[in-house]
């Protein structure tokens, strides 16, 4: 096994663990938890010269030419750095950010970060495809982690609708590229029809928030920051850029993506102004900085393909430390309206620190790494329109970043001295704001070993840009300064422009998806309604006759052939068995009470129970019978509590349900014969009785079918069974205790 | 309403039960039985003693929530189908030890356990369902 696949199923185990955990060591736990991601950063920093080690497969579905392949390349060994990366600090924040329901954070939390890691570390498309399904269902829990709160759980179920509807059409997607290619491994791709193109965009498209999937993004801030910070920031919406890079040696330069990512970058970054909530205004941002990443892909030229390399480590690392800075700030200050809070440099040199650079990286002031991303990105002669967007972006991301780290930090001095936050709630800021510092002091290693590789496996091409930190005073440096100087400028009259915005646009994408929802339940609801005013027998009886009618419809178009075969003479016990059987019956029909109808049931259960011991089928006799005797039981308990029998119907409604109830025995009867004279292939009875004993070891034909040859079958069923215990369970334990006034 | 007789009753025939359900799930791969029977059998003898002494007492005797137990049951059934494809094969595929004890060989492998986990998930779901109507 590689240590990748080991260290997915360390994550599996890891993630289990972690409930017991949390609860037993709540103080350490996110310090002891992030064990894991570090031994993940550490290890990928190891083996990153090795990578071809790496690649392993197994076969899956071998007729379909599906395996289960892991590996990694230059791409996803960057995306495991930053996920483990950021991964680490994220479980150490959310530690000590959360007072409590760190055993509810983890679990999902870790599950969320290997299948994260499954996506980027996938070489097969069905294997992808499982781990970009995992992500959508872990930030699902995730999101709604506050699931008292109405709030949180709309945010949840938009996340997953639009991530999930985008998941159906990338499976679609990549169905069609197997079926183009006949292969679904990553390695053997050759050829991408446009359609192909289109499904798999628009399915990266959703999970990146791209317009016009993107108002999804803000909501999703409902969750508690670290997860915020985590999924938000570094991971679950880079999981479609990393898909569109991935793929970009196939595609080639795709106008249409750089025209969605352009778009999202003017309007993230525009919305990001309209937002006083810090979480809001770096939910917007990101968004921004999604589109001007996917549209960097579409250009897809090798200097485009850089600069995109450089801005996927650029943001991570300011992203990351801003957002959790925000949370910071919001359990410092109570509140997260960036007009309230001010003057908090005093209170931690290193969350100070940390979010200064942060901003000035974000800004894109020189030598910061962000700064590095925009020389990039203004150095790779993108078309002029995506040139202009890029401004446009740019003085909007300053004053962003001047209202996420600046503005919170300096005076006018607040009320009373803020409280010292703990150090862990700080440390990952700090660390991520320096790295953007850092990382460009060391720029030319960088991109020997981490950057130049990427850049590589995604142009296909073997040609070198080395990227420096500065170019010198050049018409780039320029525009930098421009844009810079406009932004501080306008950073600086924000404050009053804010109070002009209205407060809820009536149109957008996000109303727009409401409504949709809204009208979806509403008609939903206008069925439930014109058929809930039905009794329980009507709807009974309107299945019956439905019933009915289907079956004499088909056998009006296709004739049954009714063959009773001349028996051997019918034995005295079958005699008696069907007339209990048929006695009983009729009293149950005549029963005054409850009691008296079960026990009478029971007597029909029981002559069932001997017909499959007359004609030779003793587990079923066996089965029955208890299920038989526990139907009583439960009978006898829910009958103990309802008022005696009232029977009130009219005749002629008896007399219309004695019709029915006719007519459905009748056609049963006649449906049972039918299939009875219809010849019946016995090989496959056959099988199972020669090799029950050879293959399965059992003499027991019913149970080795049960439990081996169809073992997979009876899985599903006892899961099934389990789902079933919980929805009565819920049901019954937790309805909901009607309001005094209200109906039940 | 106590009725004496089939709090003594169900007090003396209730391990016999649970016994023979065990008796059931091992002897159900050569002849009828099995874990859906055995699970049943189970679980009628807990509903016995349910019916007859209050879901507290029966609580007890059990010591986990049914529904853990169902799912314990299911974590079994799907745990036994992983030594398979350790070794190769496609997942839920049998593996069989032979195992000497002074009676005879006695044939050990993941169908049990598989089984095991359908007799548990089926005294776990039945349980459940008869609890949650006995406490309304």
């Amino acid at each position: 096994m590689t240590w990748i696949n080991g260290y997915l199923l360390l994550g599996v185990i890891w993630a289990a663990l972690s409930y017991p955990a949390s609860i037993r060591a709540r103080k350490v736990c996110g310090i002891l938890l992030a064990l894991y991601p570090l031994t993940g950063f550490v290890l990928t920093l190891v083996n990153f010269s090795s990578l071809n080690q790496t690649q392993s497969s197994y076969p899956w579905i071998p007729e379909l030419g599906i395996r289960y392949a892991t590996g990694l390349d230059p791409l996803g060994a960057l995306f495991w750095l930053i996920i483990t990366g950021i991964g680490t600090l994220v479980y150490i924040y959310g530690g000590a950010y959360l007072k409590e329901g760190h055993e509810r954070l983890f679990p999902p939390l870790i599950l969320f970060t290997v299948s994260m890691l499954g996506v980027t570390c996938a070489q097969d498309l069905a294997t992808l495809f499982v781990a970009w399904e995992l992500t959508s269902i872990t930030s699902f829990v995730l999101i709604g982690f506050k699931s008292k709160s109405a709030e949180a759980r709309r945010a949840a179920l938009t996340a997953l609708l639009v991530t999930g509807t985008g998941g159906l059409v990338l499976l679609v997607g990549i169905t069609l590229l197997a079926a183009e290619n006949g292969t679904f491994a990553f390695s053997e791709l050759r050829v991408a029809s446009p359609t192909a193109i289109l499904l798999i965009a628009i399915g990266c498209f959703t999970k990146s928030a791209q317009f016009p999937f993107h108002f999804w993004l803000p909501d999703a801030m409902a969750a508690p920051t670290p997860i915020s910070a985590f999924l938000h920031s570094a991971t679950m919406v880079k999981a479609g850029v990393f898909l569109l890079a991935k793929f970009a040696p196939l595609f080639g330069p795709q106008p249409f993506i750089t025209t969605v990512g352009t778009i999202t970058l003017v309007v993230g970054s525009l919305l990001s102004l309209t937002e006083k909530d810090l979480k809001r205004i770096l939910a917007w941002s990101t968004v921004a900085a999604l589109g001007s990443m996917v549209a960097l892909i579409g250009v897809g030229t090798d200097l485009a393909l850089q600069a995109l390399v450089v801005t996927i480590l650029a943001h991570a690392c300011y992203k990351g430390a801003l957002f959790m800075s925000s949370g910071t700030l919001d359990l410092a200050t109570g509140t997260r309206d960036v007009t309230q809070i001010s003057g908090m440099a005093k209170s931690s040199p290193l969350l100070t620190g940390g979010m200064i650079l942060a901003g000035l990286s974000m800004s894109g002031v020189p030598i910061f790494l962000g700064f590095v991303a925009k020389e990039s990105a203004l150095v790779a002669k993108l078309p002029t329109i995506v040139v202009v967007a890029f401004f446009i972006a740019g003085i909007s991301t300053v004053v962003a970043a001047a209202n996420t780290s600046f503005r919170p930090l300096f005076p006018p001095k607040p009320t009373q001295t803020p409280p010292n936050p703990p150090l862990f709630l700080a440390f990952g800021t700090g660390v991520l704001g320096l790295l953007g510092l850092v990382v460009p002091i060391v720029l030319p290693s960088v991109d020997l070993n981490l950057i130049s590789p990427v850049v590589h496996q995604l142009s296909g091409s073997k040609s070198s840009h080395p990227i420096s930190a500065f170019h010198g005073f050049d018409a780039n440096f320029v525009k930098t300064v421009f844009i810079l100087a406009l932004g501080s400028i306008a950073a600086v009259f924000w404050p009053r422009a804010i109070n002009f915005w209205p407060k809820n646009n009536s149109f957008s994408a996000q109303n727009l998806y409401q409504f949709s929802i809204n009208q979806i339940q509403s008609l939903g609801a206008a069925i439930g309604r014109s058929v809930e005013s039905l009794g329980f027998r009507q709807h009974m009886v309107g299945y019956f006759i439905s019933f009915i009618a289907l079956v004499w419809f088909v056998v009006a178009s296709r004739p049954l052939t009714l063959e009773v075969a001349p028996q051997p003479q019918i034995r005295f016990n079958e005699v008696v068995i069907a007339g209990f059987a048929v006695v009983a019956s009729i009293g149950i029909i005549l029963a005054r009470r409850r009691m008296g109808g079960v026990a009478i049931l029971g007597i029909v259960g029981v002559a069932i129970t001997l017909t499959y011991v007359v004609f030779g089928a003793p587990d079923l006799a066996l089965t029955q019978l208890l299920i038989e005797v526990l139907t009583v039981v439960l009978f006898v308990i829910i009958f103990a509590h309802l008022p005696g029998l009232n029977i009130s119907s009219s005749q002629l409604t008896r007399t219309r349900d004695a019709l029915v109830a006719g007519a459905f025995g009748l056609t049963m009867a006649i449906l049972v014969l039918a299939v009875l004279s219809v010849p019946k292939p016995n090989h496959i009875a056959e099988y199972f009785a020669q090799n029950s004993y050879e293959l399965a070891k059992g003499r027991n034909v019913v149970n080795t079918i049960i439990v081996d040859f169809r073992g997979l079958d009876t899985l599903g069923e006892i899961t099934v069974l389990c789902v079933a215990a919980l929805g009565v369970h819920t049901l019954i334990r937790f309805r909901r205790q009607p309001v005094k006034g209200e109906q039940a | 309403m106590r009725s004496l007789i089939l709090e003594s009753t169900a007090k003396f025939i209730s391990p016999f039960m649970l016994v023979i359900a065990f008796y059931l799930l091992l002897r159900g791969h050569n002849d009828p039985g099995g874990g859906f029977a055995g699970g049943l059998v189970a679980a009628a003898a807990l509903a016995l003693n349910m019916v007859a002494s209050g879901h507290h007492n029966m609580r007890k005797a059990l010591k986990v929530d049914p529904r853990t137990l169902a799912g314990i049951g299911l974590v079994l059934a799907i745990l036994s189908g992983i030594p398979s494809l350790l070794s190769g094969k496609p997942f839920l595929t049998g593996l069989w030890a032979e195992i000497w004890t002074p009676l005879g060989i006695a044939k050990l492998g993941t169908p049990l356990v598989f089984d095991l986990g359908v007799f548990l998930v089926v005294i776990g779901t039945t349980t459940g369902f008869i609890e949650d109507m006995h406490r309304e």
